[in-house]
């Protein structure tokens, strides 16, 4: 395994928000799924190194982030994006890349503009390399921050909500980038958006209150809520989650509401059963 | 070496415009205070008190890294980092400083008593002024962040005037006072190095 | 809306931890500052309003954050699509600010008046308009951290003013350029007759109404707020330049008023009779140790203006308006008067009897300290080692005297001997039994020694004084 969390335990002042948390991450892309407040950040963070935990054992591509020299070393080989990215609004484009390449160890001159280079054209910059970041759209700084995280071709890429304010092509393109880069390198990514998840997501797991829920592949965390998917015409009385369709029709959550008929279940099903909260969403 | 090929860029990403708004109020106080006479000693030395006090909260801001939750996780240490900044803002006030003392020295009447004893208060103002922002900036990595340097100077400066830490020069006090402040530079450097650790 | 903005602000800043933290601050300066002294109110209202403008400047830049909010953070884009508009902003910080800055400051000035008046005994008044002065200058600081806000965008604005503030009245002291435009003067005496302190208060508050129709003016001139700004301009010019003029205008002193304690008498100024017993307890070692009959030797005890020659231009006992708590400055000065005076010792009394006796009632007050080097007496420099405190004189300067007997000149021989008879519990006896011989000018102390029980022990100096 290139990721192992053990009793991985985390608070902030009187509130535990990594309870003992116990994972492990393969190569391939592995999506966090789970609430605000769930624990995803802190959980991502310290995986990032950025985060002490208070207790437990995480041991990332061979090395012990606990250990300076080796967290050090990790940090050599590690991708992180996190949730909320700062930026210098008067650097251009390929400065402030170039500026994490230096902070990546990339000495060699050359070298690293061909890197910085290489990412900008991953996230579809290298148009935009003399912009000035303040000149930047949401979308665009959201994909410069990606492609800081890219430099070096990390081992281990950690991703907070990636996906936020992309345009649906950007979206797609970044699928495409990720599910690539997960061929033979470990990515960890959490989002909210349950269709990435289904779309590129070969492991997904689902975090509650600080610990694992669920820890399986979409398709396992779909089938879950097999029989407890439903499509009726009228609004159900006792449905644990429902919303109306663009069809007019409902799609209810857990027991069978009156002339309901079985619908096929979906990651977004799976993990709205799992979070096991009565809501009413209207569409 | 990453540490010089961090310089340039680190050097652009610092807001230099508070040591420049605060080195030019402070140069140009020292030309136009008494314009076309003298300048009183006592007055110079308000000035160059004065001068330590702004500059050490101009400073400050120079800490303030808005690609903190960026760079969190890179390999280059963010000691090095700060402490860089550290460093290029506190040359950057030390020669605004130094400018002022000339323009001040030049200005009092021949025979009046050096004020080159101020240099170690106003070296002590900076380092203040920066490690009251450095724990600031820990753990706020926004602009506001660096006011808490200003803060900290604000609050040193009345404190050290209850104990009567602000001697006149050609007094007993003058040499023993600010032996006292030379003994307490270190303090604010440890505090600095405290602050610049590594987040983790 | 503009109530509820208001409210929410207001509710904000009483929550701020940096505005009680810098009244806390402020309350310890103002106490540490005017535990030195005897507390003069009308000395005392000044440092109080002094240490406020730390709540001042923590107003000025909480007050700037709060009107600066709304361009930080990404709240541009989520409140310009709001009905609020930024004047209503605007509007809520320079209505609330001034009110919260002005009650944290009246809360730290009368918690700082009222802990003095406590503890007395307390001379002078309290010159209400001083000390509302110190409020409006919050309030003020609240509305020039609003405009600053709204039209520099730089942070570092805020505390680079207020150290230029500062320096302006840090170099203007007295407030003798143009004072009456300064946000306060530091320094007061009774002898530059009274502040200017309600023409000063009108300043303070018209301008603090210029500076919040100055941040409102950012969002676009309207007729209501130019006449605001220009109604306020009109009253603040006139009122500066009014507080300019009838500072330090000169006045005539109040006549004194003489009282007796213990059989001495002080005339002092009216509003200072409350510190009589304090210098009638400092002197009690003194007089308790005398014949009765030599108390009628002592002149009036009397009050002057702090001044640096005061009393070197006078024989009576002088007390002065500036009164330190430290039993070795002030307090030391009139024992060491008193006791030369009762003794009748004048100029030199090296090898008397009367100065032996006189440093013995000055050591059964305070510390007796070791005789002055012998260049001490000559007039001297600032450098020169003197065994006497420089006393302060408030904002007159200082007193360096040296010696403890009014600058009149002794050695270590007489300060030995008087240590010798303090140690002797029949001294009172002793000295009250041969009272006139040993006050008398013509006694030396060898002729003393026996009538005092002591031995030869010193070696008295022959050869005359200066």
């Amino acid at each position: 395994m290139e990721l192992i969390v053990r009793g991985l335990t985390k608070s902030f002042g009187r509130r535990l928000v990594l309870d003992s948390l116990d994972l492990d991450f393969g190569t391939g892309v592995t999506g966090l799924l789970g609430r605000n407040g769930a624990g995803k950040t802190t959980l991502l963070r310290t995986l990032a190194t950025t985060l002490a935990p208070d207790g437990g054992q995480v041991r990332a591509l061979g090395l012990d982030p606990a250990d300076r020299a080796q967290r050090t070393e990790l940090r050599r080989r590690l991708g992180y994006l996190p949730q909320n990215p700062g930026f210098y609004p008067h650097f251009t484009v390929f400065e402030l890349v170039e500026y994490v390449a230096i902070l990546k160890e990339l000495t060699d001159r050359r070298d690293r503009h061909r890197e910085v280079r290489r990412v900008l054209a991953e996230v579809d910059l290298a148009d935009r390399a003399r912009t000035k970041v303040r000149k930047l759209s949401g979308g665009m700084r959201q994909r410069l921050a990606l492609a800081q995280s890219l430099l070096g071709d990390p081992d281990l890429l950690i991703l907070d909500e990636p996906t936020v304010g992309l345009d649906p092509e950007q979206r797609m393109r970044f699928r495409a980038l990720i599910s690539r880069l997960g061929e033979n390198r470990t990515v960890l990514l959490s989002t909210h958006q349950t269709e990435d998840v289904a779309a590129l997501c070969e492991r997904v797991v689902v975090m509650k209150g600080g610990r694992s829920v669920f820890e399986g592949t979409p398709g396992e965390l779909a089938g879950a809520a097999r029989g407890q998917v439903w499509l009726s015409d009228r609004a159900p009385d006792a449905a644990r989650l429902f919303w109306r369709t663009a069809d007019g029709r409902y799609r209810a959550l857990g027991d069978r509401p009156p002339g309901g008929v079985p619908a096929e279940p979906g990651v977004e099903d799976g993990y709205l059963l799992l979070l096991d909260e009565p809501v009413e969403v209207t569409a | 070496m990453p540490v010089i090929a961090l310089l340039r860029p680190l050097a652009r990403a610092i807001d230099w415009l508070p040591v420049v708004v605060a080195a030019a109020l402070a140069l140009l106080l020292a030309v136009v205070v008494s314009p076309g006479a003298d300048l009183e000693p006592g007055h110079g030395l308000l000035l160059l008190r004065m001068a330590g006090v702004l500059l050490g909260a101009a400073a400050a801001f120079a800490l303030v890294d808005g690609m903190e939750a960026s760079t969190g996780a890179v390999p280059v240490p963010r000691w090095v980092r700060q402490w860089a900044r550290t460093l290029m803002a506190g040359a950057a006030v030390a020669v605004a400083w130094a400018a002022t003392y000339t323009v001040v020295a030049l200005r009092v009447p021949p025979g009046s008593p050096s004020l080159s004893g101020a240099a170690v208060e106003a070296a002590l103002c900076v380092l203040a002024g920066l490690a009251g922002a450095a724990p600031a900036v820990r753990r706020n990595h926004a602009r506001p962040a660096g006011l808490a340097g200003a803060a900290v100077l604000f609050v040193l400066y009345g404190a050290t005037q209850m104990a009567d830490a602000w001697p006149v020069p050609d007094t007993a006090e003058w040499d023993a006072v600010h032996a006292w402040w030379l003994a307490a530079l270190p303090l604010p450097l440890l505090v600095l190095a405290a602050a610049h650790r590594d987040v983790r | 809306m503009t109530g509820s903005l208001v409210l929410f602000e207001a509710r904000r800043l009483l929550r701020s931890p940096v505005l009680w933290g810098a009244a806390a601050l402020a309350l310890a300066m103002a106490v540490a500052g005017s535990s030195a002294w005897l507390p003069d109110m009308t000395m005392v209202t000044i440092g109080s309003v002094t240490a406020s403008t730390i709540v001042g400047a923590a107003v000025l830049i909480s007050a700037n954050l709060a009107a600066g909010r709304d361009r930080r953070h990404g709240l541009p884009e989520t409140l310009g699509a709001l009905p609020g508009r930024a004047v209503t902003r605007t509007r809520a910080v320079v209505l609330a600010a001034p009110v919260v800055g002005a009650l944290i400051a009246a809360v730290m000035i009368a918690a700082h008046l009222g802990y003095v008046w406590v503890t007395g005994p307390v001379a002078g008044r309290i010159d209400v308009y001083e000390a509302l002065g110190g409020v409006a200058l919050a309030a003020l600081a609240a509305g020039l951290g609003a405009a600053l806000a709204r039209w520099t965008p730089w942070l570092v604005v805020p505390p680079l003013l207020i150290c230029l503030l500062a320096f302006a009245v840090a170099v203007n002291p007295r407030g003798e350029y143009a004072g009456g435009f300064l946000p306060l003067v530091l320094e007061h005496s009774l002898g530059w007759g009274p502040r200017p302190s309600r023409e000063h208060l009108a300043y303070l508050v018209a301008l603090g109404v210029v500076l919040a129709a100055g941040a409102l003016l950012r969002h676009g001139l309207r007729p209501v707020r130019a006449v605001v700004l220009l109604t306020a301009l009109a009253v603040a010019v006139p009122a500066g330049m009014a507080a300019t003029a009838s500072a330090r205008s000169g006045t005539k002193l109040p006549a004194q008023v003489c009282r007796a304690y213990e059989g001495v008498s002080y005339c002092v100024y009216p509003e200072y009779v409350a510190w009589i017993p304090v210098w009638g307890r400092a002197l009690h070692p003194v007089l308790s140790a005398v014949p009765e009959r030599a108390r009628a030797r002592i002149p009036v005890v009397r009050q002057r203006v702090a001044s640096p020659g005061a009393m070197l231009e006078t024989d009576e006992p002088v007390t002065w308006t500036v009164w330190s708590t430290d039993p070795t400055l002030h307090q030391a000065l009139l024992v060491g008067q008193v006791a030369g005076a009762v003794t009748g010792l004048t100029g030199c009394g090296t090898g008397r009897a009367q100065a032996m006796v006189a440093l013995w009632l000055v050591g059964r007050a305070g510390p007796l300290l070791d005789a002055p080097p012998p260049q001490a007496w000559r007039p001297h420099g600032p450098d020169l080692p003197v065994s006497m405190k420089e006393v302060p004189m408030g904002a007159d300067g200082s007193l360096v005297v040296p010696g403890q007997l009014h600058g009149a000149q002794y050695g270590d021989a007489e300060v030995g001997y008087a240590r010798r008879l303090l140690e002797r519990p029949d001294a009172v006896e002793r000295v009250r039994a041969h009272w006139d011989t040993l006050t008398a000018p013509g006694t030396t102390i060898k002729q003393a020694l026996p009538l005092l029980g002591l031995r030869e022990e010193f070696p008295v100096k022959e050869e005359p004084c200066p």
